[in-house]
Parts: structure tokens; sequence; C-alpha cells
């Protein structure tokens, strides 16, 4: 089964960040989160695969072909929204819907209407005197609306409110029941993530830290806590990342078995929730140095 | 191709009917002054390529660049639609401005339309268009602004160069020369031949434009 995209050793210099080494790839019928602190490179990451900027190295695969060649087919079957989507602001939802719509032979205007009305959007209305998130939900109703085999959301819940949020899930997870479509989205907000994702991918300052199914990452992480006595040199080689208090510490681990016959059970072993992961991986927290 | 024109045409519409009024109005005002059509053609080439390198600026400014790019397009697409239309909107402007001029002058378009002026109006557009388009799509505002500058900058040190290389040669004979060459070459190939020069000329003028605007915009990144 073709994959619908695959990133080999993707790269993407900036004067002050570089995005280096990210591997990376989506069956069809999945949905995969993407997280990471702000900066980690989320975005520049979504914009090669749109190509909207240019790699600087490796390869991007979309539905088999390279997507610098057969952009225009590839496209076709993208569903794409930005972090801050930008339309033209002087038009109202309906010319702008008749603009995209000509883009695409498999424009399916009931899907568009029936979503139109369930994120409750006023087509007679000029786009830029819509809300950021009446903005993204016409974001998606247009990504949404032309038989996307791959729709790829930057930040899409970020600005909508939680009853929204929840029927964009719902919405994503209808979406690729088929089995033919996926979804790579990205988010802060990891707890959208737990409800609907199957692979989580976890960027940090640029770089690749795991790309894994959640159940997996979930049942393989833990937080461990106990008293600050506890943390010797040999104790904190368990750990991935720390956090020391006045009262004790916490930390995080992939070696959660190792761990309990270290501490011979003095410490606490909880399952880690991913935003407990996202924490604990940054630069700051890495290889069991304790911030306070 | 057509989805991209259509989706310009629609893009502005709320902008011609503010632009299209401001530069009929214009170029009627320079009708009543009494230019020779000669010079007429001239400014209104000159405006009908100002007219689509302010369209192409506002559509920069909006910001949709990134959601341009990821529509079914290709940037060569976006770059090739961008030459057409900018190109019918200077050619209908110029057109609207020797009807106006026919109109008040009280000469006939025909009288207007030579074979001169034809020449001098493709000279004018695809310089304009040639030179202008590419930095706009690539820079937006600053692009054109700088492009625009910068051909006025660069003639000023090639005078300058000129002056300090050779400074015993009369910058007027150069110019002399070259309008003797150009109305010689007219006269020998005859005005149809040499009107069919200019158009292939401009042509291939546009054509290298274009792949450059090609090139610059292939490496836009938004």
């Amino acid at each position: 089964m073709t994959n619908l995209f695959e990133i080999e050793n993707a790269r993407k210099a900036y004067e002050s960040f570089t995005l280096d080494d990210v591997c990376l790839k989506l069956p069809p019928g999945y949905i995969m989160g993407l997280i990471g602190p702000n900066g980690s490179g989320k975005t520049t990451l979504i914009k090669l695969i749109m190509n909207v900027v240019r790699r600087d190295g490796g390869t991007i695969r979309l539905f088999g072909s390279d997507n610098l060649r057969q952009a225009e087919n590839a496209r076709a079957r993208i569903g794409f929204v930005q972090d801050e989507p930008t339309f033209y602001g002087h038009l109202t939802l309906a010319s702008m819907k008749s603009i995209v719509a000509g883009f695409y032979e498999s424009w399916d205007e009931e899907a568009f209407l029936r979503l139109i009305d369930r994120f409750d959007l006023p087509l007679s209305k000029r786009v830029m005197a819509l809300s950021r998130g009446m903005t993204t939900k016409f974001a998606l109703s247009l990504a949404l609306s032309h038989r996307a085999e791959l729709l790829v959301l930057d930040e899409p819940t970020s600005g909508l409110d939680p009853g929204a949020r929840r029927e964009l899930l719902t919405i994503l997870a209808e979406y690729i029941e088929d089995g033919t479509r996926s979804v790579l989205f990205s988010t802060h907000i990891t707890s959208d993530l737990e409800r609907v994702a199957d692979f989580v991918t976890l960027l940090q300052a640029g770089k690749l830290v795991f790309s894994s199914a959640k159940d997996d990452i979930l049942d393989n992480w833990a937080l461990v806590k106990g008293g600050n006595q506890l943390l010797t040199a040999a104790a904190r080689d368990h750990l991935e990342g720390c956090r020391e208090g006045e009262h004790g510490f916490e930390a995080l681990t992939s070696r959660g078995q190792d761990v309990q016959q270290h501490f011979d059970g003095d410490v606490l072993v909880e399952k880690a929730s991913l935003e407990d992961i996202m924490f604990y991986t940054t630069p700051r927290h890495q290889g069991g140095t304790c911030s306070r | 191709m057509f989805k991209l024109i259509r989706k310009d045409l629609l893009m502005h519409k709320m902008d011609f009917p503010l632009y299209v009024p401001i530069f009929v109005g214009v170029l009627v005002l320079q009708a009543w002054r009494g230019f020779s059509p000669s010079f007429f053609v001239i400014l209104a080439c000159i405006y009908g390529t100002i007219f689509p390198a302010i369209l192409t600026v506002l559509e920069d400014k909006s910001r949709a660049g990134a959601f341009n790019c990821s529509l079914s397009v290709t940037r060569v697409q976006i770059v090739r639609a961008k030459y057409v239309i900018s190109w019918a909107i200077a050619l209908a402007v110029t057109l609207v401005g020797l009807v106006f001029y026919s109109l008040i002058a009280a000469e006939s378009l025909w009288e207007i339309w030579t074979m001169s002026t034809v020449g001098q109006a493709l000279v004018i557009l695809s310089l304009g268009l040639g030179m202008t388009l590419p930095v706009s799509l690539r820079y937006g505002f600053w692009g054109f602004v700088g492009g625009f500058l910068g051909m006025q900058i660069l003639a000023i040190v090639a005078l300058l160069v000129v002056r300090v290389l050779f400074p015993d040669l009369q910058l007027v004979n150069t110019f002399i020369a070259l309008s003797d060459f150009i109305a010689g070459t007219r006269a020998q190939l005859g005005a149809p031949l040499f009107l069919m020069t200019i158009l292939v000329a401009s042509v291939a003028f546009n054509l290298v434009s274009c792949q450059i605007a090609v090139m610059l915009f292939k490496r836009k990144e938004f």
C-alpha cells in the first residue's frame, strides 16, 4: 500500500533555526498528530510537504511521487489548512468558495454546504470580517469539500472553542473511516491527539524525537515521582527529563520497569500524557538534568 | 490557466470599479491636453503597464500567496497566467485610452493606430511588463518600486560610466545614431516587416521575462 506521504531526511535551514534529518511516513486510513513546542519546526515541516517553502535536502514524496514533480496532481488530492489561513479578505465566503471550487474537479458542493451549516458560517460575510476561529472553520470547510485523500492541517484547533474542536475531531475521525484517507495535523493541544490520533510525531528544536503509534508511546513512557534524595547519578541514567522541586522530583522515562527495579519501589510510576512527554523532552529537561 | 485567470478576475472584481475610473479619468485629462497621437500612445501604454502591476502588488499584500500555491496548480502556471492577464489588462487600458483620445481629439481611431504607434505600444508594453512583472511577483510592492527605481539608477550609472570612460563621446550623437539605425532598418525592411520584427522581439523579450519570473517565483517562500 502506497504511503500518502513519505519524508526522508528532510532539511530546511533558516538563519536561526534548522529543521534537520526528519523522516516520516503516513499510510492511508490514519490520523497523525504533529506536536512540539513553539519553534520546534511543525509549521516548517508542513510547509515543506506543501512546497510553500523550498527544502534544502532530503526527499518528500506525496502519493508515491516527489512533491516537486507532479505537484498539480498531488495538490488536487490534498486539503490544506494553514496556521493562519489567508484568503482574499475583501471577498465574501461565497466568492472565495467559488474561486477555490474552480480548481477542483472533485468539488463536492453538497459537502461544502453541509460543513458551512455545521460550522454556522455566513456565506454572505466578507472573509476579513471573520474571527480567527471562523476563518479556520471556513478553511476547514474548503479543505474538506474536494474529497481530498490527505488532509494537512496546521494548528486547526488552536482558534476554535471547545465545542468546535470536538466537532472537528469527530469530522476527522469520520473522514478516515473508509481507510483510504489520512490526516496530518499539528497542534499544541495534546488532549486532542489523545482523542483521535493513531500516530504521534514529536519535534523538538527542529529534530524528530519520535514518530510512533500513539498507544505504543503512551505504553512506553512513564512519569516517575519521588524524593530528591533518590536522584543519584546512577538514577539519572534511567531518566529522560526531570524537574526537581522542594518536595521531590518528577521525571520522564521510557524504561518504566528498569526504574521500578532501580528505585526498588521507592518511587511512584504513572502513565505519562503526551503533554508530559512533550514537556520533558524539551532540550532544557533532557538527559536527566533537573530544572527547578 | 483559465481557472487562474478566472480567479484573478473574481479576486479583482472589487478593484476594477475602483481603479478603472481613476485610470480612465487620468487618460481623459491627458487627452484634453492636446498631445500628439504618438505621445498619447506612450502615455496610455505607461498607464496600461502600471495598472496590472498595481493589481499584482495588491494581491501580494493580501498575503494569500501560500493559499495560491497550495491550490492544484503549479507555480509555473501561476506565473504564466499572471503574464496573460497582465497583458490583457494593459492592452485594454491602452485601447480604452486611445478610444477616449479619438473622441476628445476628434481623430479617427484608425488614424491614431498606425504602424508606428502600434510598434511604439508594443515596445513600451513589452519593456514595462517584462521588466516589472518578475520583480513584482517575487518581491511584491518593494520589488515593483525597487525594480522601477533600479532601472532609473542603472541608466544613470550607465551614463556616468560612459562619461568617465569615454569623455569625448557625445551622448546625443549616440542617441541620434540609434534613432537613425531604427529608421534605416524600418526603411530597409518596410513597415509591415519592421512591425513584425518588433512583435517577434517583444514576444521573445516577454518569454525570457516570463522564464525569469518563473525562476524567481519558484524560489519564493511563504
